[in-house]
């Protein structure tokens, strides 16, 4: 079977990326699926093949829509469409939101499923299953004056003395209802045909082009408690350390090699940043006060640890 | 003596004659202290511990050699807890380690 349709270009939204090559066939791979199939992570309908032989391409499918094979060593990417149907943001939300971390994360950085804001030139790290509320809780920032960075992938490099935090580009996704309450009237195309999330990214003030910043805080988002209250609290070293991880994009999750690494990463993050863990009603009514408690505690660490150095 | 783990609680594992054993450090476990805690990886299955502050103290004393017997006598030194519950709850956390991988019963014949 053939495409009727010719080949797309693509590109990735990312610099470090840009020497990757990404082609696009005409027609389904005849046998792509050689491997073992990697565990499955939370984050979409997407199966990892792990090659059968070092010097042979992963492949990556996205539900029952595309697949990618992925050629580390000649930096290549062949994208497989498999149903005729296929939409261009489709394609785009598969190569920004799935290939493009796991293929940053090869490169050494921590790559964390995580939004980021920006609060008075800080970076503040919103983390949590999908679901959780990192899209809504960063559009919340938006009406508090706040830049969103991005919604799903952050890049995390340190620097001496200090972690840098970019994200992918400048993505935000909600929900119907999301949209509705935060930017009612707003027009916005569904971000894959597999998906209801609509892409909002033209709505937030953009923070593609800006160089890295500093990481100041970690919030991982918890379920609401039963007090119907907003709570923070400090995580632990251990806890925080394994959270990072466990929310961090890896190409092969079974690489023990990359697993020390994004162990050794998640580690010095976890000793350099303040990591909390925040619960909240899910709540419309409440989102302004979860964005002030945040921008509050993030301040207020800042000025502490100014007065520590005037003072030390 | 908690047994540390936030991965999921280590199940109690059985304490039965380790109390005079010592023990190593598997080669597939990965550590790296956070915080005054510290995070096990170990590299066969991919699994992630978070050892608390006794658990790292506990982890100390294996990797010097310690048996059970001795990193009982150290946590009633240092915590003050009754003898009987410290070392019911240490056999239990060396028994957990064991269970999981992430620490070896050494080979003394083969020590000299």
């Amino acid at each position: 079977m053939k495409f009727a349709r010719p080949p797309e270009v693509f590109s990735f939204p990312v610099r470090e990326l840009s020497d990757w090559s990404i082609e696009t066939s005409m027609c389904p791979p005849e046998r792509p699926l050689v491997g073992a199939a990697l565990p499955r992570d939370d984050r979409g309908p997407v199966r990892v093949w792990k090659p059968e032989r070092d010097s042979s391409p992963f492949f990556l499918q996205f539900a029952d829509l595309i697949g990618a094979s992925i050629d580390t060593g000649r930096k290549s990417v062949r994208l497989w469409p498999l149903d005729k149907s296929l939409s261009r943001n489709t394609v785009e939300h598969f190569l920004y939101d799935h290939v493009a971390p796991r293929l940053l994360a090869e490169g050494g950085p921590l790559v964390l499923h995580a939004a980021a804001v920006d609060i008075q030139g800080l970076l503040v790290a919103l983390l949590g299953p999908s679901g959780a509320g990192k899209s809504t809780l960063s559009a919340g920032f938006q009406k508090q004056g706040c830049s969103v960075l991005g919604d799903d992938a952050l890049s995390v490099r340190f620097q001496p003395g200090e972690h840098f935090g970019s994200s992918l580009y400048p993505s935000l996704r909600l929900l119907p209802d999301s949209v509705s309450h935060l930017f009612p009237g707003g027009n916005f195309t569904s971000i894959a045909q597999y998906s209801i999330k609509r892409d909002v990214r033209e709505a937030i003030s953009h923070g593609w082009e800006r160089p890295p910043t500093r990481v100041s805080a970690i919030f991982f988002l918890e379920p609401p408690g039963e007090t119907g209250r907003i709570t923070v609290r400090d995580m632990g070293g251990a806890e925080a350390c394994i959270g990072l991880v466990e929310n961090s994009f890896a190409l092969d999750p079974t690489n023990v090699f990359r697993a020390q690494e994004r162990l050794r990463c998640a580690a010095a993050l976890t000793n350099a940043a303040r990591i909390y863990a925040i619960a909240y009603p899910r709540d419309y009514a409440f989102l302004a006060e979860v964005c002030q408690r945040i921008i509050k505690e993030v301040i207020s660490h800042q000025i502490t640890k100014q007065e520590a150095g005037f003072c030390g | 003596v908690d047994n540390n783990d936030t991965k999921g609680v280590i199940p109690p594992g059985s304490p039965d004659n380790i109390a005079c054993d010592r023990f190593k450090v598997s080669s597939d476990t990965v550590v790296t202290e956070v915080g005054g805690e510290a995070v096990l990886l170990n590299l066969k299955d991919g699994t992630y511990y978070g050892l608390r502050q006794t658990g790292v103290f506990i982890w100390r004393m294996l990797e010097e050699g310690a048996d059970a017997i001795s990193i009982t006598e150290a946590i009633v030194g240092r915590y003050g807890l009754a003898e009987p519950e410290a070392e019911r709850d240490v056999q239990a956390f060396l028994a957990s380690l064991l269970g999981r991988g992430l620490i070896e019963q050494a080979d003394l014949a083969g020590s000299g």
